[in-house]
């Protein structure tokens, strides 16, 4: 039986953890492929819907990345972001989903290998945590037609 | 139709014998309504694939008895029926789940603080469309039966019971409970409402402490508005019908950003003119069973009741 | 004569004050009905305001009348929760504070119905008296003690004083000794993961999707809310469970910084969903990390709207290298 490899979208700040995660690649440092990335302008961005819409559309970990506290390209995007995930996330750890599916980082440009054992970090908690069975919208019902009608 | 004496154990057996033919429910709490048995608050309608114009309709085919509503709950069949089964387009999933479903309510022996279906010219111990209604004598129950197939099957149990007229004749119903309240006044609502569709000050003073939260809508038996939602999946998907509401402010939103409905005031108008002048000028009926949910769901505590007399002091 | 007579008398005496003196053109108070209950009613007139009352009953939030009239000059009765609703709205630039005349009541508390419902089945208000109720139930009548039948939010109110004012009714408020909805938040936290969710998905799969609990809140004002978004279409309108759970979590996580636990939410929930203990731990979650807790002074940003450099910081990498 083949090991459950989880599915983790990532949300990386184009200035500072896209162009670490891009260092990470130049640089060879190895990490597992699981992560789907998804660039976004700045932390500030990211609304709390962004997380739920990955997890309900399936996927077994979120992980946001931005910018030190301190070294935003917009100066205090990340400040605000700050309040808000970890607010977000201890909302959504106390509701049951848990903590290992969602991941806040500060990944700086220059922070390559540190990419990449984040990564390593989220996969491996993910693989003991499992498939995101709680917050994955129901389509069974759907997929059965699918293959039915095949 | 015949009317039955039957004990409570024999009744237990009985609805036991059922569970054969068909799904057998004891309603035991009045919060939801009856209609959504009728009208499930999500209904998948049928699945679709994209790649091709087959479907897979899906229409129910599960039989059904509800046991233990209150009379006015039955009359959603009634009220329901007489919008989704209009020719010449009647609605195959309403009339799939409705020609499934047999309904035998329970005479209610007291008033709630909100009900008021004696107001409207309804009873606590009518039919009221049901295909059964039980009488609680205290160590028995009168049970009279206006459906053949149920008829049937409690005669194969070994019951007999006596032919009557109709449901007003003669005979125990236990206690009925009455009181002196005097009767709301649907006529004139009925013949000039629709008169007072511009006058401001009357459906500004019905109207002003509701929040068009649509909790009454929800939770009316008589209510039926619905929206369609599609949900898809990789190549295929699936329709689904959900309850909407004429009082949320987005259900009368135009594309172009007009809103005909803008503020309660017009969706109330909208809500007291639907029930109690065009549905009974369509149908026959009025749109309300005096069940009272929405008076009791309602967090600014507005009441139907007052809000029909209200009205009818501007329709002569 | 009991301290919801005496409050009532008070508010007839400073409404009318208002009124005469043209400070206002409508009142936002209550009037009771015939079952007992108060509820919200909008007086136009001084001949009115006969019917404006103040009881243990009087569960809604009226700031949220305040968004239908803006235009005019508008009274409103507010107890401590309800003035910190006006305030964080005016801190959110909704209104003037020189357009709307706030009448204080220190407040006592307000049942929920819903625990009564519970116990005693459907019921009308019989009588009022100093720390006792009466209920009128289909097994006679019930004197209850207040305090077993307050609202969840009541039983942990820090502020029962309006903070803003500009006349003030006279009358003692009942202060809380000890914080009801911190002991639900910390048996929340305290349960195992799978109790968690099981807790969590019961109560979301009770949702109906009817927007009550949005409608009743004061700060829930957005012209289009996120979920009549068509594009892009962030849930689907129908009751499922990922869907509600997305709908209660995003609502309630808008109001981080703004909620002032007022309850009206819960209460207006025609399914008794447990929105408190969702809503009591981001409360407390700002206050503790953050230090914010909504509608207190006016004059002050939001508590997301705004930050500190040397807020907590929970992220990975936070020492840098």
């Amino acid at each position: 039986m083949s090991e459950f490899e989880p599915t983790v979208v990532g949300f990386l700040c184009n200035w500072c953890s896209y162009a670490g995660a891009d260092l990470a690649g130049v640089s060879r440092f190895q990490y597992p492929p699981n992560l789907r990335i998804i660039r976004v302008p700045c932390s500030g961005r990211i609304n709390s819907l962004f997380i739920l819409k990955a997890l309900q559309g399936g996927a077994d970990g979120v992980l946001v990345s931005g910018c030190h506290p301190g070294d935003c390209h917009y100066q205090t995007g990340n400040f605000y972001a700050r309040r808000r995930l970890e607010l977000f996330s201890n909302l959504l750890t106390y509701a049951g989903i848990q903590k290992e599916r969602v991941k806040l980082a500060w990944v700086s440009a220059s922070e390559g290998a540190q990419f990449a054992a984040l990564v390593t970090e989220v996969v491996e908690d993910l693989k003991k945590v499992g498939i995101n069975k709680d917050f994955v919208r129901d389509t069974k019902d759907i997929e059965e037609y699918t293959h039915e009608s095949e | 139709m015949k009317l039955f004496r039957i004990d409570q154990e024999e009744w237990n057996r009985f609805l036991e014998s059922l569970r054969n033919d068909m799904e057998v429910c004891q309603i035991s709490e009045r919060e939801h309504p009856f209609k959504e048995k009728l009208l499930p608050p999500k209904e998948t309608l049928f699945y679709y694939r994209k790649d091709t114009p087959k479907q897979k309709e899906i229409l129910n085919t599960k039989k059904r008895l509800f046991v233990g509503l209150s009379p006015c709950d039955a009359k959603t069949k009634q009220l329901l029926d007489l919008n989704f089964l209009s020719e010449p387009y009647p609605d195959p999933y309403y009339k799939a789940l409705r020609d499934n479903t047999w309904v035998i309510t329970k005479a209610c022996q007291d008033f709630e603080p909100y009900c008021f279906c004696d107001q409207i010219g309804d009873s606590p111990a009518k039919l009221n469309g049901a295909d059964g209604i039980l009488y609680d004598l205290g160590e028995s129950y009168h049970l009279l039966l206006d459906n053949e197939m149920l008829i049937q099957k409690l005669e194969e149990f070994g019951k007999s019971g006596e032919s009557i007229e109709n449901e007003d004749s003669s005979y125990e119903k236990g206690k009925i409970p009455s009181r002196n309240l005097a009767p709301l006044p649907i006529e004139p609502l009925k013949k000039n409402l629709l008169s007072q569709i511009n006058n401001q000050e009357l459906w500004e003073q019905i109207e002003s402490t509701c929040l068009s939260c649509g909790a009454c809508t929800f939770l009316c038996p008589a209510c039926y508005c619905f929206d369609i939602q599609d949900t898809s999946y990789g190549r295929a998907g699936k329709r689904e019908r959900i309850y909407d509401s004429c009082m949320f402010k987005s259900y009368t939103a135009e594309a172009s950003g007009h809103n005909p409905r803008p503020t309660g005031k017009e969706r109330w108008r909208q809500r007291l003119l639907h029930k109690f002048s065009y549905y009974p000028t369509l149908y026959g009926e009025i749109g309300c069973t005096g069940c009272g949910r929405c008076i009791k769901a309602c967090p600014s505590k507005i009441d139907i009741r007052e809000a029909i007399k209200h009205a009818a002091k501007y329709c002569g | 004569m009991n301290q919801n007579d005496q409050i009532t008398l008070s508010l007839q005496l400073l409404a009318r004050k208002a009124f005469e003196e043209d400070k206002i053109e409508l009142l936002i108070g209550f009037e009771i009905s015939p079952d007992g209950y108060a509820r919200p009613r909008i007086f136009r007139s001084v001949e009115e305001l006969d019917s404006l009352a103040w009881n243990h009953t009087a569960s809604i939030n009226l700031a949220n009348y305040l968004h239908k009239y803006k235009d005019k000059k508008v009274g409103i009765i507010a107890q401590g929760c309800i003035s910190r609703s006006i305030v964080a709205l005016m801190n959110e630039g909704q209104f003037d504070r020189n357009k709307v005349i706030i009448i204080g009541v220190p407040c006592q508390g307000v049942i929920d119905e819903k625990k009564i419902r519970a116990e005693y089945g459907e019921f009308t208000i019989l009588l009022e008296e100093e720390d006792e109720i009466g209920i009128k139930t289909h097994s006679g009548e019930q004197i209850m003690e207040e305090e077993n039948y307050f609202h969840s939010a009541c039983l942990s109110c820090q502020y029962p004083d309006p903070v803003i004012y500009d006349y003030l009714a006279e009358g003692k408020s009942r202060k809380v000794t000890v914080d009801y909805l911190d002991k639900i938040v910390k048996e929340a936290e305290a349960l195992p993961e799978e109790e968690k969710i099981a807790k969590f998905t019961t109560e979301m799969e009770k949702c109906i999707r009817c927007y009550a609990c949005r409608q009743a809140c004061p700060m829930c004002y957005c012209d289009t809310c996120f979920v009549d978004v068509n594009s892009p279409k962030w849930l689907s309108n129908a009751p499922n469970k990922t869907d509600n759970s997305i709908w209660n979590i995003t609502r309630i996580f808008h109001l981080a910084g703004r909620c002032v636990e007022c309850g009206a939410c819960d209460r207006a929930c025609p399914e008794n969903i447990d929105l408190m203990y969702l809503i009591a731990k981001m409360n407390r979650d700002t206050k503790d990390l953050f230090g914010f807790t909504a509608g207190l002074k006016l004059g002050v940003k939001p508590g997301l709207n705004t930050f500190q450099p040397n807020d907590p910081d929970f992220f990975w990498g936070k020492e840098g290298v």
